[in-house]
């Protein structure tokens, strides 16, 4: 009975939205930490290792993809599809974040060295990026 | 406007709602999870066990159990009536220590056993030793008596005449007042030849120190600076270098003073006979009692007459050489094979130091708390020493004591630092923090 119960679609597909929120918050931790880490070093990763949140992470990814194989199409409403709007405004701090954090990672050299390196980091991503996805 | 992520994922009416209450449960365990991981950032706690039943599992956490004589404990056998230690090294303010006792089923029962406990340096916690006089080289007068320290004794120079002929100044003799001051120098020869000079001189010849050793040969300073971390510049009695003609110069030049700070490339070390140990970190550093404008810059030449030794952690204790001062009792001790040797007056402790003594506390001497270990669920006994969690005193070893009443087998032994849950400590540990980032960002903050 609880066998059937937890492989009934709509449970694998409550799962599945629900692992999606995990996974929401587990990347707002992650970024949280890579922010508290950057600024003042041991806070964090002396209590948790990134390498157990990254695990988590990781974890989470794996079954999302097992369960998402397990949805059934009918579930999907194909006129709400994620906008590309969405993901540029998530974007564009991510890389101001990014750019950030690479920033102070290199904070005791000279400050013009740093902003050099910064901007080779910006091609070398912008060319990476262009090479792999257009 | 409801917050769901996967939008496009339908769902009937019943089980959306089910969703709803899950994803509901979801954001605020995590919110629970967020608060716990605030709780342990800014109430911190620290764990120290020692397993006498599995010694591997002990590497790198040791509580150090021993007897008097520094033999470490590792069968778990505790005999009777016989002081016992074991200690931590850490940073941080703490509001209670909590100690365990696990015996073993066998075993007689710690019930009511005192544990003492001292916070302090570690070396400061040495047995005393006798008390050391001037260091050689050293230039005293008193009533109208003039000494030179010399091989450890005090030697005086038998007339005025021999003290001109010899070339020392009268005006670098530093006058004691209080004659029990050269008590603790044996007295020696009496400086009677105006030709020869007598062990411990020093010179300076072409911009070069040397000192005289007892064997009549010359032994010269690697550097100025190696010569000015030992003793005063007046000190040295300038000569031409004809004056090289009547010696001759051992291979083993004199370096830095012991305890002296030293750095090369990016890394700082502790002088220490012919040895250096290099500090693991700046917070090490700090935490050791050490003083930024204490080091030395030295060069490869400098550097290459020690060997290295291991690395200088929270956990090392100050090498011979090292003086402490207690500014509450106004003392001054020097550190030496094992034990720790007041330097008796301020005169004497001059004569040693060219740079900052380390500070500490001469209450730190004393037991700071104590508790008596009550029995537990599951078998263990435990007792809490309560401590002042909003005093960071100088020194960060703790060193815990007790006498056991009858023969103890004990499997495991724990201590757990806590920090109260107040608003006091959350003031405490946000200011810390804010400090750190003050430090790390290099912004300067106005000193009350």
């Amino acid at each position: 009975m609880l066998n059937k119960k937890i492989h009934s679609p709509n449970t694998l597909t409550i799962c599945y939205k629900l692992l999606h929120d995990s996974l929401f918050m587990l990347i707002i931790f992650f970024t949280l930490t890579l922010i508290t880490e950057a600024v003042l070093p041991g806070t964090i990763i002396s209590h948790i290792g990134f390498s157990k949140i990254i695990i988590a992470m990781l974890l989470n990814i794996f079954i999302l993809k097992i369960l998402a194989k397990k949805t059934t199409p009918n579930q999907i409403d194909k006129n709400i599809c994620p906008k590309n709007n969405n993901l540029k405004k998530i974007i564009i701090p991510f890389y101001a974040l990014g750019a950030l954090l690479i920033f102070n990672s290199q904070l005791g050299m000279n400050i013009f060295l740093n902003l050099f390196l910064l901007l080779i980091c910006a091609i070398l991503g912008y060319l990476s990026y262009w090479v792999l996805f257009d | 406007m409801s917050f769901d992520l996967t939008k496009e994922i339908k769902l009937d009416e019943k089980s959306y709602s089910q969703y709803r209450r899950w994803q509901l449960f979801f954001y605020l365990t995590g919110f629970v999870a967020s608060l716990y991981v605030a709780y342990f950032i800014f109430f911190p706690t620290q764990e120290f066990n020692f397993s006498f039943l599995m010694l591997t599992s002990n590497k790198g956490n040791a509580l150090n159990p021993r007897n008097f004589d520094g033999t470490l404990i590792t069968d778990g056998n505790f005999s009777a009536k016989q002081k016992k230690y074991f200690d931590t090294s850490l940073v941080g303010s703490f509001s209670k220590i909590k100690l365990s006792f696990t015996p073993n089923k066998q075993s007689a029962k710690p019930e009511n056993m005192h544990i003492d406990l001292r916070k302090s340096y570690r070396a400061f916690l040495y047995p005393e030793g006798e008390p050391v006089g001037f260091k050689n080289g050293t230039l005293l007068e008193n009533n109208h008596n003039f000494y030179l320290v010399s091989d450890g004794k005090l030697r005086k120079f038998s007339n005025l005449e021999i003290i001109a002929s010899l070339g020392f100044p009268q005006t670098v003799f530093v006058t004691i007042n209080n004659i029990t001051e050269l008590n603790y120098n044996l007295l020696g020869e009496e400086i009677t030849d105006p030709k020869n000079y007598p062990a411990d001189t020093i010179f300076k010849i072409a911009n070069f120190y040397y000192q005289l050793n007892s064997a009549g040969l010359l032994n010269k300073f690697i550097s100025t600076t190696a010569f000015h971390s030992q003793y005063d510049e007046k000190l040295a009695i300038t000569k031409d270098p004809n004056f090289l003609k009547n010696y001759s110069i051992t291979d083993n030049p004199i370096g830095f003073a012991d305890g002296t700070l030293i750095s090369y490339g990016t890394s700082v070390f502790i002088v220490s006979k012919n040895k250096i140990y290099p500090v693991g970190d700046p917070d090490i550093f700090i935490n050791q009692g050490y003083a930024w404008n204490d080091i030395i810059t030295v060069s490869g030449d400098e550097f290459s007459l020690y060997a290295k030794e291991k690395l200088f952690t929270l956990t090392s204790i100050h090498p011979d050489g090292t003086i402490f001062f207690t500014p509450d009792s106004a003392r001054w001790y020097q550190i030496k094979n094992g034990q720790k040797h007041e330097l008796p007056s301020e005169k004497i402790a001059n004569s040693w130091l060219q740079k900052n003594p380390i500070l500490v506390s001469a209450k730190s001497l004393a037991i700071l708390g104590g508790c008596e270990l009550q029995k537990e669920f599951f078998g263990n006994y435990s007792c809490l020493i309560p401590l002042n969690d909003q005093e960071d005193t100088a020194g960060k070893y703790y060193e815990f004591t007790f006498t056991t009443k009858d023969n103890l087998k004990i499997d495991n032994l724990n201590v757990l630092y806590e920090k109260n849950m107040t608003i006091p400590n959350l003031k405490l540990a946000l200011r810390t923090m804010i400090l750190k980032i003050k430090a790390r960002y290099g912004i300067q903050t106005n000193s009350q």
